[in-house]
């Protein structure tokens, strides 16, 4: 329940607002790539931020804290995205509505005409969606947010050797995601 | 003339791409929005107690004290049945006893009554 907050309290976390979103905004985006998608969602930490600013225990920086809302916020609206698009599979199988397409290596990239820069953004971008969760936000936060190793652990609540770990075995597997995809397209 | 490709060097390329992905701007009146929802969920959340009274309460009591009405008329019309059966039985026996017709035990058990 969203408690009535004091004149002091509402300029503090205005200040908050004014300090993060920028970020906030950008991490959702990375993992959304939806520009209305990531403003809702960054609407919702900061709405969770404001119901939650009594119980923040200074035990993580305000920052980490706030990333690692918009991180579970994230992921939690992909999840119920998926979900959706698993009953609009069921739903075209049994012949309703249609199911939403998957980002694919766009259909007028032939090996007669370069990959535009836009095309390799949104193939990368569908290679990222298709890693593991864990992996995928590691690799969201270093390589399209340049966060620390260190922030990473902070946000995802996990040690830097882990995030190390992710970030190998998700650069990895990022690869043999394009190279096979390539290899299908290119042959 | 085909161009040949080197898959290695489309992955290398592709993978570069992240550092020229670009966010959209977000909208400048995103703080506005924020503040305006943040106090239609305070007010929602504060009215909520009223709208739980007008579309829940109110119509589970008015429901409910309809239903006490019917259960109240069924069971004064049963009363008043069961009365008037009574009187007609008192009727009966006072026309048994004495010898009389229906309405002069009607009479006598309203002169009885006075």
């Amino acid at each position: 329940m969203i408690t009535k907050k004091s004149t002091s309290e509402i300029t503090d976390f205005r200040k908050v607002v004014q300090d993060h979103q920028e970020r906030v905004y950008s991490t959702c985006y990375r993992f959304l790539r939806s520009r209305e998608d990531a403003q809702d969602v960054s609407q919702d930490v900061f709405i969770q931020v404001y119901r939650s600013l009594d119980e923040f225990r200074g035990e993580s920086q305000l920052s980490t804290w706030i990333y690692r809302i918009a991180v579970t916020k994230s992921l939690d609206f992909i999840r119920k995205q998926n979900r959706k698009r698993r009953m609009g599979s069921v739903k075209s199988i049994i012949g309703i509505g249609s199911a939403e397409d998957e980002i694919d290596i766009p259909t007028d990239s032939t090996p007669e005409t370069d990959f535009m820069i836009a095309d390799r953004k949104e193939i990368l971008a569908a290679a990222v969606a298709q890693l593991p969760e864990s992996q995928r936000a590691a690799i969201t936060l270093s390589n399209y947010e340049d966060y620390s190793n260190q922030e990473i652990a902070n946000i995802l609540g996990t040690s830097v050797s882990a995030v190390e770990g992710l970030l190998h075995r998700g650069r990895k597997k990022l690869k043999k995601l394009l190279t096979t995809k390539y290899a299908q397209h290119l042959r | 003339m085909k161009k040949s490709y080197n898959i290695d060097e489309e992955v290398g390329k592709t993978l570069d791409a992240f550092k020229q992905d670009q966010v959209p701007e977000m909208e400048p009146w995103f703080l506005n929005r924020l503040e305006n929802k943040i106090k239609y969920d305070l007010e929602g959340e504060a009215q909520a107690p009223a709208a739980w009274w007008g579309h829940v309460l109110k119509p589970s009591l008015m429901a409910g004290l309809v239903a006490l009405n019917v259960i109240a008329l069924v069971f004064l019309t049963d009363v008043s049945a069961s009365a008037d059966d009574g009187r007609e039985s008192y009727l009966e026996d006072l026309s048994s006893q004495f010898g009389l017709n229906y309405t002069e035990s009607y009479m006598l058990s309203e002169g009885g009554s006075d």
